[in-house]
């Protein structure tokens, strides 16, 4: 179904930024720097507590980590980019090749941050679970529904950025819809501070929001928060956001190239 | 002292050499190859007050080098440049209050406002007084016939209402000087007529010197007096458009429709250059023979039906120049 | 004088804009408080989950935040556009039309390049600001007032030297978006009391580049903590100081970066 040819996009935008690697070293010392922050706050926070809300200390070292590098790996300029080509014009390039647009961009942006998270990302995960104290899960089970539904997860994260990317059509200007969809996804989706903390107002907005199940209730099925069937559940839920998000992509699309082809973009 | 200075100019760059493979990054850090490129090489002018000066050459033979460093923007490598008895990088800012800076196709203008707001700013940044810069003002828009989109915001004026708006900002302030780079680019004919006939009136009007850089040679042809041409960072031309033309024309040209084709024409004062159907392209120089003798020739000695006389073209002539070339690849 | 003159109509140019533009100022100012808003919640969570971070209570915590984003918001509305847009103009060869100019360039860009988008993080930063003061029940005298205001400009001024600083290099690399996302997760440390990071990053937040100054150390005159770490109480006083001396050392360091442009061309 995915052909060859998006790997190769997806390789494309690997290269392009292993061209300029140097600069990706300065971004591994941000992201080490940042996650030195969450780290000594969470230490500070519990200090002199064993446990809070049932959450203990080795269980938001492992949230972090992981949080680490879903952040790393869904990094978005998706809105940015598709306003850019819209505004100066590339995008009827790229509508006159014989290749799926929507799966050209997501790919290439997948390229991109594979590079962050693989060169940038994962070696200061590796080296922190080496001095923290990080959980390794032998319940292969558990093992299983994490990975699935962190891969789900992707997914949803991917395409919501990409349905929210393509109002830059409508509207012309970039409409910083990326910087919306971050908000959200730190505050509803406890990128920082986990669900397991908010008060409850809070929490229930997030139930009705889909960005929790992006990096949250994976990690919460990896620490073994849930049985395996309620870990099922949400996978389900996850699977049926990304039906929604495929069905709200597909009408703006249509009414998308309605306008490029009436407008000539 | 002339009004601007040149001795012996140069100005060199260092263009470090990329090597890729992580022990070369390394070195990098302490020590890296390089070699010198002269952009510009001991160029000698001097240009006075209220002359229209072009100043051409092939791209990259250190045309902007000159200007950015009379401008005040890059420091020589050696050599002087005085303008109006200043040093331009040594006195930036004075020397900028008496220049104006037209850079083609970049707008200088505030994109969302109406040029006169730009004209205000302006007016507080050079410092004009209020009198001077009410009569400047109804007199370039007068002159550049921009009474109709005055009010409208920048964004929505076309290539050549924007460009207009952007020469008469740079004139604002009564500038000694003015650096036109490329002015015309991108305009249709009759924007580039006014243009050029605008800095023609400010010259007149005003005695502004004024320095062209351009590719358009029909600006040149119509606005300049004098041509100073530069090749691989020297001055390979200095002088009056006419004698250019005179000297590296490699001719003029009549176009002759003769009656019948495969007429036989021998004279060892003109040459037949091209050949088409009955058509012949005849070159011949004003020095070895007048144009009317040509003439008188060809229609004692055979039957034409139509004719006409090319002069020699600034582009062609500078064309022949860069490439070197013996024969001239068309003409118009 | 001639130069407030300038200055003033410089300001009065760009809010033209922003008027003019209104549908796209309104749009970035949305969604950056958006922004803005999902950290202050996030914040306000964990402090309302935690209670004390150290020994910081919830409303000192959200006054640093609060000082921390008021300074960089008041630093922004200047240098915002230099730093971001410099390798782009330097790029495009815009950076010459600046050098043509009858000023100094860098009075030039921070006037021309006032970036009005910032009005709402300012706005914001104040409400909180006045709340916390009221909720920890500080009474503010005219003399406190006097040293607020200067701790406030301080931060702004330490703030835009740590942007002008992350933007000179241009003039040697063309590329600094890596040095200024470098500079944005330095500044990000402190909207935690630094007491929490261990004493290496405490002395590099002091000294090397020191961001505790914009609020950690002068925020506990008002406070009247004394969580100094290693160093004398007297450092709460020394924002100002600090601030004169990374602004004049940035805007030396701009003025090599010209020389060499001036040299080099780009």
């Amino acid at each position: 179904m995915v052909k060859s040819v998006y790997f190769s996009f997806m390789k494309k935008a690997f290269q392009q930024k292993y061209i300029y690697r140097s600069d990706s070293y300065i971004y591994i010392f941000t992201s080490l720097l940042s996650f030195f922050v969450q780290i000594s706050i969470w230490f500070a926070l519990y200090s002199g507590k064993e446990s809070v809300n049932g959450i203990t200390l080795p269980d938001m070292m492992n949230y972090v980590i992981i949080n680490l590098i879903v952040s790393s790996f869904t990094r978005s300029n998706m809105g940015n980019r598709l306003a850019t080509k819209v505004s100066d014009g590339s995008i009827e390039a790229d509508f006159v090749r014989p290749v799926n647009f929507k799966y050209y961009f997501i790919f290439e942006q997948i390229g991109e941050n594979l590079f962050y998270t693989v060169f940038g990302t994962i070696p200061i995960c590796i080296i922190a679970a080496l001095f923290l104290q990080f959980k390794f899960s032998i319940d292969v089970i558990k093992l299983l529904l994490f990975f699935i539904s962190l891969f789900n997860g992707i997914i949803l994260i991917y395409f919501i950025n990409y349905t929210f990317g393509l109002l830059s059509f409508w509207f012309k200007t970039a409409l910083y819809a990326t910087w919306y969809i971050r908000a959200c996804f730190d505050l509803f989706g406890g990128t920082f501070v986990p669900l397991w903390f908010y008060p409850s107002f809070l929490l229930k907005i997030s139930s009705y929001l889909p960005f929790r199940l992006i990096s949250f209730e994976p990690i919460s099925i990896y620490l073994g928060k849930y049985t395996n069937a309620e870990s099922l559940q949400i996978i389900l839920l996850q699977l049926f956001w990304i039906v929604v998000f495929l069905l709200i992509e597909k009408v703006i699309w249509a009414r998308a190239q309605k306008i490029i082809t009436i407008q000539g973009g | 002292m002339a009004f601007i200075e040149v001795s012996s100019l140069t100005k060199e760059f260092k263009i470090y050499k990329r090597k890729s493979g992580f022990g070369n990054v390394l070195k990098s850090l302490y020590h890296r190859d390089y070699e010198i490129k002269k952009a510009v090489s001991g160029i000698d002018f001097n240009i006075n007050k209220g002359e229209v000066v072009g100043y051409i050459g092939p791209n990259g033979a250190g045309k902007s080098t000159t200007i950015k460093m009379l401008a005040g923007i890059l420091v020589p490598t050696s050599g002087t440049v005085c303008v109006d008895e200043r040093i331009p990088y040594k006195n930036r800012k004075e020397n900028a209050m008496h220049i104006g800076v037209v850079f083609g196709q970049r707008s200088q203008l505030y994109w969302d406002l109406p040029m006169n707001e730009t004209f205000d700013l302006y007016q507080k940044m050079y410092r004009i007084n209020n009198a001077v810069f009410k009569r400047n003002v109804e007199f370039y828009v007068e002159l550049l016939a921009m009474k109709d989109f005055i009010k409208t915001p920048v964004r929505q004026l076309s290539l050549g209402q924007k460009m207009r708006a952007n020469i008469a900002v740079a004139l604002l302030h009564d500038p000694e000087i003015v650096y036109l780079d490329e002015p015309t680019i991108g305009l249709d004919v009759v924007a580039k007529d006014r243009i050029r006939h605008f800095i023609k009136e400010i010259n007149k009007e005003k005695q502004t010197t004024v320095i062209l850089t351009t590719h358009d040679m029909d600006d040149i042809a119509q606005i300049c007096d004098r041509l100073i041409m530069i090749d691989k960072g020297r001055k390979i031309y200095d002088g009056s458009l006419e004698y250019f033309k005179q000297t590296y024309s490699t001719g003029y040209m009549l176009i002759v429709d003769f009656q019948n084709a495969n007429e036989n024409l021998f004279n060892s004062k003109f040459k037949v250059v091209k050949e088409e159907g009955t058509t012949k392209w005849i070159l011949f120089r004003k020095e070895e023979i007048s144009a009317p003798e040509v003439v008188s020739y060809i229609t004692q000695n055979f039957a034409i039906r139509d004719f006409s006389l090319k002069e020699p073209d600034i582009e062609e002539i500078v064309r022949h120049i860069y490439e070197k070339d013996i024969q001239p690849v068309a003409y118009k | 004088m001639h130069y407030i003159d300038l200055y003033f109509q410089f300001i009065k140019i760009n809010l033209k804009s922003m008027v003019e533009y209104r549908s796209s100022t309104i749009s970035v100012a949305l969604a950056e408080a958006t922004g803005f808003f999902a950290q202050f919640g996030i914040v306000w969570v964990m402090i309302n989950q935690f209670k004390t971070i150290g020994s910081w209570g919830p409303y000192e915590v959200l006054l640093l935040f609060a000082l921390n984003l008021l300074s960089y918001a008041l630093a922004s509305f200047f240098v915002a556009r230099l730093s971001n847009g410099l390798p782009n103009m330097i790029l495009m060869g815009r950076f010459d039309e600046v050098l043509t100019k009858p000023m100094n360039p860098f009075l030039y860009l921070t006037c021309s390049g006032f970036s009005y988008g910032y009005f709402c993080h300012v706005i914001v930063s104040i409400i909180v600001i006045v709340m916390c003061f009221a909720k920890l029940c500080i009474k503010m005298t005219a003399l406190k007032i006097l040293f607020f205001i200067i701790v406030v400009i301080s931060g702004a001024l330490i703030q835009a030297s740590a942007s002008i600083f992350s933007a000179v290099p241009t003039f040697w690399m063309i590329k600094n978006s890596s040095l200024r996302s470098l500079m944005f997760s330095l500044s990000d440390f402190i909207q935690y009391p630094i007491s929490v990071y261990n004493k290496a990053v405490q002395i590099v937040l002091t000294i090397i580049f020191p961001f505790a100054f914009v609020n950690f150390y002068p925020a506990q005159y008002f406070l009247e903590k004394s969580d100094f770490l290693m160093f004398s109480p007297i450092i709460q006083f020394l924002s100002p100081l600090v601030a004169i001396i990374l602004f004049v050392g940035s805007y030396l360091f701009w003025i090599s970066g010209i020389k060499h442009y001036n040299s080099t061309g780009s």
